[in-house]
Parts: structure tokens; sequence; C-alpha cells
């Protein structure tokens, strides 16, 4: 029995001299891979409607801090051509500098169409074809359009000033005909100018929808197809306007816009897939990123800004002591 | 129902037959607080003629011969007693006895390793796990009670920080936990980190890691039996614990015609938590609490015991910010039971219970998907043992199951699903144990589902079987098949580690019930007296698994896909036990699949292909107990990094992407494709136990990973980082008991 006991003593000091960690190289063998990425603009408008497209090339790094990367993960020399409906566009290779602080030294490259408009239900296919020959493409609908509706319309512009007991604590927009599983940002803003002595400056502040514990809550993404500001938000909105400045008359409050930024199926989807996850105490090891690129991976989408602008009844400014 | 009482009465017509023999009944309990003692052997003693006592410490010898006898009752850890019993024939003798603890202090002869007095009992598959072997495991923190499944054959886990175990290459949710034979949808306390069922409360669990009997159905890979204690008969008995997370207390005692037992435990430190959790802040609380009341009066009812228990549960995480989620999950179990000893041999056992679930995710004012899923179950279940004087035995029953649920979520991609349901099961099933020949002992059975909850279920009848058979007498060769199904499952995704949110559903109409078919195979010798070593080999395929579509974007997309399964392999066990000293040594080599539909075949992250587990513990004298276990596992399978790229940042979604900026991000190759570096841990314990006055005080060391292996638990997604599993973690417990 005591031999045992020692054969077990000994096993354990091993253990502890030599089990406790080993190196580990987690990666896969490297394989050449391609990305296509582009977020196309519904603009609607020809002559303004410029469009990107990026090609990059996978790339590996000793250890596991894809930050010491220095080579130039960008490639110039795809044809990239687009098929817009029955109309097709070419791409050309554009030569950017990067910023000072890139860990690149290099410049990056980017395709680009010059004018591109984008109607909703537009068919798009895009194709990048590699100097190797390796072929990536990816095939797109525009969204339909969304019109907004309003609990109040405020067609007298807008204020705070409403009978609550009718119309409600809060006032709600509604963007009707985006799908459920598209994305949209929504943001309410308040643009002013302060007069100086010899300068005008310019500001804008965001509007929270509430305040919860004494913080204001601003839109995040939402798969909702509604939003609503309480009143009493837009009011401290407009109170902290001036950020304490005693001076108030001389800020005049120009407008206040609200801008519903709203991406297609697929850049929803891309989007969930690379921001945030189903909570913060679930671990996932293996989701993965969305890709609708065949022959490679990355996402092409369409991408929407609606900008609607909304003036300040007079009064309403005149009561925070701004000009209007 | 009622054809089932014209069957019973036909039985208990029939102990005519019993009139050239006898026979010896009773049950077995402690001499100290009157719990029942299970798996104790009976014998009458100068012939071959025993039983063993079941998990309700219940026997019953059906061919005992006439005349005046010796019946001597032993079991593992209490002193053998002989008893004289005059057995008449056709008469049943009725034994209630008690058996005194040894005491190794005292050098009293205790058994230290002994056959069942059934040396062909059917059991393969099936692993009695007593309370002693709950108390061999060192305990993390907080005792687990899964901590010894864990270091069974065939059981395997992802993680040091999930409470979720994988029997035999089956998933998470195929494992059945019943608590007093109440369904315990979620045995987990914080994260899954350890079970909700507090290990003192246990009497005896029964784990069944396949071919399990007609008698258990819903589940494809084990069904863990709980059964908790009764209660102190004799006195009046409360035990405070201590441990670094949370307090407990117990009170027992006897009631008139019975006993009660109440528990319940409550978090007051969640920050121990973190050490598991990699967070800096969890505020995590939890409790839970039971109550189980034993009746018994000859004078209204002879024979007969009654029982009502409870269980209630809950763990919440709760963030003060209004900008973070809180989690909130529960369990409410509740049953009532009616034991009945028959006058003839027929024991029958007529239970009604409910089960209730509740989990949600209430997202706040953050960015996190809100799920919310609520389920109730009530059950009927009448069980029926009928013993013939060959010793041969019939057992049959009937099963109602009433479920009603609500399952409310919001996938990763912003789709919402909402299921409410209501489905009723009726099942019943027979199963004929042969145990007449000395050598042989067969059971053949179905299951039979009358009605059932899903709409598509493959087959309406599970045949099972058991074979033991002993060519010699050291050498028992084992083997069992059958089919099982499954109606009932967990969304949960198995590539999710720690995962917070498992709501249960009815397998919806879309889909069929999941299937399975099994075949197991072994032997069991015994070469020395003090030692037995266990060796099962088996297959089994999984059909119709379901798990959420991940991939699921549009609202008209398929809410889950069809997987199939295989899983084989061995296990095995070795048990010695001498005087002082238990050990065991567990080995498993296994292989297991996955197939969903459309995609390839891949190992899921529980194929591990061999393990190794082994534990001890060490009676020192003097109230000194010390155990230690070493765990040894080859990796587990992951997906390995094929590369880098550069990403559009969506980080300012109000910009236009205008490709000019870029973050790096990290690109996945082929699903589980590669494995982790082996995985081994070496924790120990030590106990103390003396008296205080007149209080019985118990303290406890207990360190995990004491040798501080870095295992590996997962490379993180986004940033490649390397996430280890637990560290060296000591921990400290006090119990007292007046």
């Amino acid at each position: 029995m005591k031999a045992t006991y020692g054969i077990v003593a000994a096993f354990v000091a091993a253990l502890f001299f030599f089990g406790c960690e080993e190196d580990f190289n987690p990666k896969a063998d490297f394989e050449d891979r391609y990305f296509l990425f582009a977020a196309f603009e519904m603009t609607r408008q020809a002559g303004a409607s410029p469009q990107y497209v990026v090609v990059n090339k996978l790339y590996d790094v000793p250890g596991l801090n894809p930050e010491l990367n220095t080579t130039e993960p960008t490639l110039p020399d795809a044809i990239v051509t687009a098929k817009l409906n029955y109309s097709m566009f070419d791409f050309q290779t554009d030569t950017l500098s990067r910023r000072p602080d890139s860990r690149y030294d290099s410049s990056t490259f980017r395709y680009s169409v010059g004018d591109m408009p984008i109607n909703p239900q537009d068919s798009i296919t895009l194709v990048a074809v590699l100097p190797d020959g390796e072929r990536l493409r990816a095939g797109v609908r525009a969204p339909h359009p969304v019109a907004l509706e309003y609990s109040l319309d405020f067609s007298a512009g807008f204020t705070a000033n409403v009978n609550r007991w009718v119309w409600g604590e809060s006032w709600t927009i509604w963007w009707r005909n985006a799908a459920e599983y598209e994305l949209a940002f929504p943001r309410m803003t308040i643009y002013y100018e302060r007069s100086g002595d010899s300068t005008t400056s310019y500001g804008s502040v965001e509007v929270p929808t509430t305040y919860a514990a004494g913080e204001p809550v601003y839109p995040s993404y939402t798969f909702d197809r509604e939003i609503s500001y309480d009143f009493a938000a837009v009011d401290s909105a407009m109170a902290n306007l001036s950020n304490g400045d005693p001076q108030k008359n001389r800020y005049r409050v120009v407008r206040m816009t609200f801008s519903l930024r709203r991406f297609d199926a697929h850049l929803s989807k891309y989007y969930s897939s690379v921001h945030g996850g189903l909570d913060d105490q679930s671990v996932r090891v293996d989701a993965t990123t969305y890709s609708n690129v065949e022959g490679g991976y990355g996402v092409v989408g369409v991408a929407e800004n609606v900008d609607i602008n909304f003036s300040i009844k007079p009064d309403y400014i005149l009561q925070f002591g701004y000009r209007y | 129902m009622s054809k089932l009482i014209p069957i019973a009465a036909a039985f208990v017509i029939s102990t005519s037959a019993f009139a050239q023999t006898g026979v010896v009944r009773g049950f077995i309990v402690d001499s100290t607080n009157g719990e029942s003692v299970a798996y104790a052997n009976i014998y009458i003693k100068g012939t071959e003629t025993g039983a063993p006592s079941d998990a309700r410490g219940y026997f019953i010898i059906p061919n005992a011969p006439a005349g005046e006898h010796t019946v001597a009752i032993s079991c593992v850890g209490y002193r053998t007693r002989e008893i004289a019993v005059e057995i008449e024939r056709g008469e049943i003798a009725h034994l209630e006895v008690a058996l005194a603890p040894s005491s190794f202090e005292m050098e009293e002869v205790s058994v230290v390793g002994e056959r069942s007095a059934r040396k062909n009992e059917t059991d393969a598959g099936v692993q009695a796990i007593t309370q002693q072997e709950i108390n061999m495991t060192p305990v993390g923190v907080e005792a687990d009670l899964f901590r010894t499944l864990k270091v069974s054959p065939g059981v395997t886990t992802t993680g040091d920080v999930t409470g979720r175990y994988y029997v035999r290459g089956g998933a998470g949710d195929q494992n059945l936990v019943l608590l007093n034979g109440v369904t315990l949808y979620n045995p987990f306390h914080a994260l899954g980190i350890f079970s909700v069922v507090d290990p003192e409360m246990v009497s005896v669990m029964e784990f069944h890691k396949g071919g399990f009997a007609p008698e258990y159905g819903g589940r494809l890979s084990s069904v863990l039996d709980i059964i908790t204690r009764d209660g102190n008969k004799n006195e009046l008995q409360a035990a405070a614990h201590a441990s670094m997370l949370s307090g407990k207390l117990a009170v027992e005692g006897p009631i008139p015609g019975g006993s009660f037992l109440l528990t319940g435990r409550k978090s007051y430190y969640g920050e121990t938590l973190d050490y598991f959790l990699n967070e800096d802040q969890a505020p995590f609380d939890f409790y839970d609490a039971s109550f189980k009341v034993n009746y018994a009066n000859p004078d209204l009812l002879e024979n007969a015991k009654f029982v009502a228990h409870g269980f209630f549960s809950g763990d919440n995480l709760t963030e003060p910010s209004p900008f973070e989620p809180n989690y909130s999950f529960s369990n409410n179990l509740f049953g009532v039971t009616w034991r009945q000893v028959w006058d003839a041999p027929l024991f029958s056992f007529v239970s009604f219970s409910g089960s209730s679930f509740r989990a949600e995710v209430d997202k706040k004012l953050s960015d996190a998907r809100p799920r919310k899923n609520s389920l109730d179950e009530y059950n009927l279940d009448l069980h029926f043992t009928y013993m013939y004087e060959s010793t041969d035995e019939l057992r049959f029953g009937l099963q109602n199951k009433t479920v009603s649920g609500d399952l409310e979520v919001q996938n990763l991609y912003g789709v919402r699903a909402n299921y409410i349901q209501d489905a009723t099961s009726s099942s019943g099933y027979a199963n004929y144990r042969f145990f007449r020949w000395e050598t042989v002992g067969f059971d053949i059975g179905v299951r039979f589902n009358f009605s059932t909850m899903t709409k598509y279920r493959p087959f309406i009848f599970e045949p099972r079987f058991k074979l033991t058979w002993l060519p010699t007498p050291m050498i028992a060769l084992k083997a069992g098949a059958g089919r099982y199904s499954q109606e009932m499952v967990s969304l949960v995704d198995e590539e999710e580690l720690v995962s917070i949110f498992e709501p249960w559903i009815v397998v919806p109409d879309r889909n069929s019930s999941a299937e399975s078919t099994q075949f197991l195979l072994g032997f069991e010798v015994y070469p020395i007296a003090e030692a037995s070593i266990e060796v099962e080999g088996y297959y089994k395929t999984l059909t119709n698994l379901i798990e959420e579509n991940d991939d699921k974007t549009l609202p008209q997309d398929r809410d889950f896909i069809n997987v199939e399964g295989e899983a084989y392999g061995v296990d095995a066990l070795i048990r010695y036990r001498v005087s002082r000293l238990y050990a065991k040594l567990g080995y498993s080599l296994g292989w297991a699949f996955k197939k969903p539909e459309g995609g390839a075949e891949y190992p899921p992250r529980y194929d591990i292909r061999h393990s190794l587990n082994a534990v001890g513990e060490l009676d020192l004298g003097g109230g000194v107990t010390l155990n230690a276990m070493w765990s040894f596992k080859t990796g587990m399978p992951f997906t390995p990094i094929l590369g880098y790229y550069d990403r559009p940042p969506v980080e300012n979604p109000y910009r236009r992407f205008m490709l000019e900026e870029f973050v790096a991000a990290t690109l996945r190759g082929e699903i589980n494709s590669k494995r982790l570096p082996v995985y081994h841990r070496l924790d120990v314990g030590f106990r103390k136990r003396f008296t205080i006055w007149s209080a019985d005080v118990t303290l406890g060391l207990n360190a995990l990973n004491v040798y501080n292996r870095n295992n590996i638990f997962y490379f993180d997604k986004d940033t490649g980082e390397r996430i280890d599993m637990l560290p060296f973690l000591p921990s400290a417990s006090l119990r007292v008991a007046i």
C-alpha cells in the first residue's frame, strides 16, 4: 500500500511541475480567402449617387492579434461590375491615403462608380473578378420605400405643449412598409445657431426618447417600426441645448430633424452578426459572420437615409429663452 | 385505468400460488434517523434465497422456504444484522429492520464490498449512486450533485463552469432529471454552475445512462432519478451550513405517523461566482427550498404510506442599471404519492405531481434580445409491481402528462417567434422481468403511447429489453436494447458554452418527435471481494433532433432544423473498497457525430475521445476524511481560426459605409475541425467532523485545480483571446447540526 501511495504522490508532484500550461495554436492551415463589401446607398437622385465597393483578402499574423498585420489587405486589381436592373456599371479603382495612425503604411484601394442611383425594389448584381480568376458575386434587391406617420403631425411646428390628457405623454413616429427583419437607426436632432460677438457657431443636440434613473435614453438599433419620444425628454433636450450658458438669447433654434437610417435584410443580418449578441451572459463560440457573397465572404446590401425636418413653434422656443 | 383494477385483483387472488413457501418482505431503515436504506442485501441464511432493497428501502423475498430461519441484512456502511423469522406456508412475514451505521473508530466489522443479493439483476446502463459516493467528490465552493455524475464513465461536460452534462454522445436536453418522480426542467443554479438539488437532501440517486426501463420515457439519453430523504423519524434535528457562497438550513423530525424534512438555501455572496463567470460583476442571487412530509397510519390503511413533497428554486440576475438586462429562472415542483404494499406480493405507487418552469430575459433598455418561457406540467402516474413465486416480476403502469407552455423569443436577427402550446400524452408500460433462473436475468417490456403531445410521432410502441447472464459466479454478461422517443426539447445551442436561457417546448407540429435506437453490451467481473470491474459498450442512433434555425432571417423561414446523430463507445469502471478507502476509476472511449439537415457531419463539442476520472475517499479515523478527484480528458473539438480580415465598422451606423476604414475580424474554419489540448485537473477535499457540546460540527476545506492547470475553455470569437477554465480555487464550509 505504501508503494501505491508513493506512486500517487510522485504522479501528483509531476503534475505540479509539468502539467500547468502548454502552448497551443488555435489556427487551421492558412488558405486564401476573399471578401467583398458594398453598402449601396438608396439615394434615388441622379447625379449625386456615388457607390463604393471594396475587395479584401484574408491574412495571418504570428500569434492571435490581427492588429499586428501591416500588409495591405485591400486588392486593387479586381474587375468590378454591377448590373442595376438592365444597366451595367463598371467600377474604377480609387487609391486612398490611410490615416496617419493607421497600422498600414500603404495606400488603401477601393472601387467606385460616379453615379448609380438606386430606387426601391431595384435589382442589383455585383461581380468582382480577381486577377487569379476567382469570382465573387452577390445579388440584392433594394427594399421597399418607407412612409412615415406621426401620432401628431405638427404641421404648424413642433411643440411639447400639447394637451397630454388627449395626446398622451409622448410623440410616436412610425415607419410603415419596412420589413420585420430590417434594422433601423432612428435619431431626433435639434439644430441651433449661437451668435457670438463677431461670429456665429452651429451646433446640435440629440433628443433622448426618455429618461431612466436620471439618465437620458438614446435610441439604438431597433427591429421595431416605431419610436416614441417623451414630450418631457424633448423639453429636457431643449433646456440643455445651451449647456448651462446663461446668455440664452444668443441661441437661435433652427429646426428639429428626424433621421431614419435603415438597412436592408443583408446589412441588417451583417450588423446583427458582428455587433453584440443575444445577451451579455451567454458565451457563444461559433457564431459566424453573415455573408451573402458567393465564391467568398462579405456582405453586399442597400442602406437608406430618410431625413424629415420639422419647424418648431416660436412660443415653444421662447419659453426656454432662445430666439427663433 | 378501469382495465387495470381486474388485473390487479387477479394478482391479489393468486396468492394461493405461494402455498408451498412463504413471503418475507419489509423495509430497511437507518437506526439513527429512520431513513430508508437502499440497496441493502437481505438473505435467508442457509439458503440461496435473498433480495436487495430498492431505492425506497423496500424488499420482498417471494419464495422463502417455510420454517424458522435467520434473515441476515447487510449493507455497505452499516453493521450486519441477523433476525430470527418464522416463515409460514402461504403467509407473508413483514419485517421492519433498522441497521446501525458502522464506525471505523470502533473497528467494527462492516460490509466493504458486496454484490447484490440478486446476482442476475438486469442493470445494464444503470448506476446506483449512494450518499457516500456523493460525498466523496471534493466540493467546488458549493456542493454539487452533478459533480458526482461527471466522474461517471460515459458522462462528459464542456467546461468547469457549466453543470450541463452529456451522456454517451447525447445532447444536454436528452437527460431527464426526476426529483421524487417529478421532472425538474432547470436543474442548475447560476448559469449552470451547480445543481439546484442540495446533496444533503438526497437519499439515493439512480443514474440510467442508457437502456432504461419502460417505466421511464420522454428522453433519449439518460435518466437521473433522485429520491430525497424522508427526514429523521427518531428525533428533531436541525443543521446549518455555511459556504463562501450561500447559507442553508435543514430541519427534520418525527411527526405522529411519520416524519418531515424542510430545507432552504440562499445565496449571500454572489461575488464568489465571478471566479466562474469571467465577469467583474455578476449580481447573482439564488435560492431553493423543499419540504417532504410522510405519513403512515395502519388504522387508516395498513401497509400504506403517503408522502407530500415540494421543491422551489429560483435564480435572479438583477442589474441595478436600467441599461443592463435582468434574468430570472425558477422551478416549482410539488407531488403527493401513495405507496401501498398489498396483501398479495403486489406493490403499487400512485403519484400526482406538477412541475412549473419559468425563464425570462428582460432587456430593459439594453440591446439584449427579450425572451420568455413558461411551462406547466401535471402528471398522474400509476405504477404496479407484482412478484411471482418464481421471483419473476411484472411491472406495469399508466402515465398521463398535461403540458401547457408559452415561448416568446427574438433571435439575433430580430425575428420573433411565439409558441403557445397545450398538449396531453397518455402512456402505458409493461415490463416482465425473469429472475427465475439463477444465472440469467431477462427483462422484456414495452412502452406504448395511447395519445401523444406531438403531431408526428415515429412510433407508438417502444420495445425495451435487458439481459444478464452469469456464465461463472464471478462474471456477469449484460446486454440491452430499446427504442426511445422525446417529445419535449430544450432550445439550446450546444455551441453556446455558457447559456443563460434554455427554454423548453413541445416538439412543434411541423417536426417529428426525436427518437433513438440503442444497444448495450458489457460485462461485470468480481476478481476479488473488494473490487469490481464493469465494462459496457454502446451504440445509438439519434434522429429527428431539432435545433433552432440560427439562419432564420425571415419570418417565413423555418424556426427549426432537423439534426441526425450517432454515438458509440465503451465505458469502464473499476471500484475498489477496503475498510477505510473507497476508490473508483472510470474510463470512457467515445465517438459522437451530428449532421444538420443539408449540412456536413461534424463532431459536437462534447465528443471527447478519451476521458479518465479517478476519485477516492480515505477515512483517516478521528472524524477526518480526505478525498481527491483527478480528471483527464483528451481535447474537445473546436472551430479553428482560419485567418483574419478587415471588415467595415458598424459601430456608427449613421455614417455611410465609405469603405475607407476597417476593423480587424476573425474568420473561423470548418466547425469543430480541430481539438483543444488535453484537459486535466486535480481537486482535493478535507473534512473534519467533531462534537462541540451537543452539536455535530463538520469543517470542510476544498481546493479545485490544485496545481493550477490552465485548461482552455474557448477562444473568443471576436478577439481570439484565450479564455481558460477555473484556476486554483480554495474554499471552506462549516456545517453545524443539533
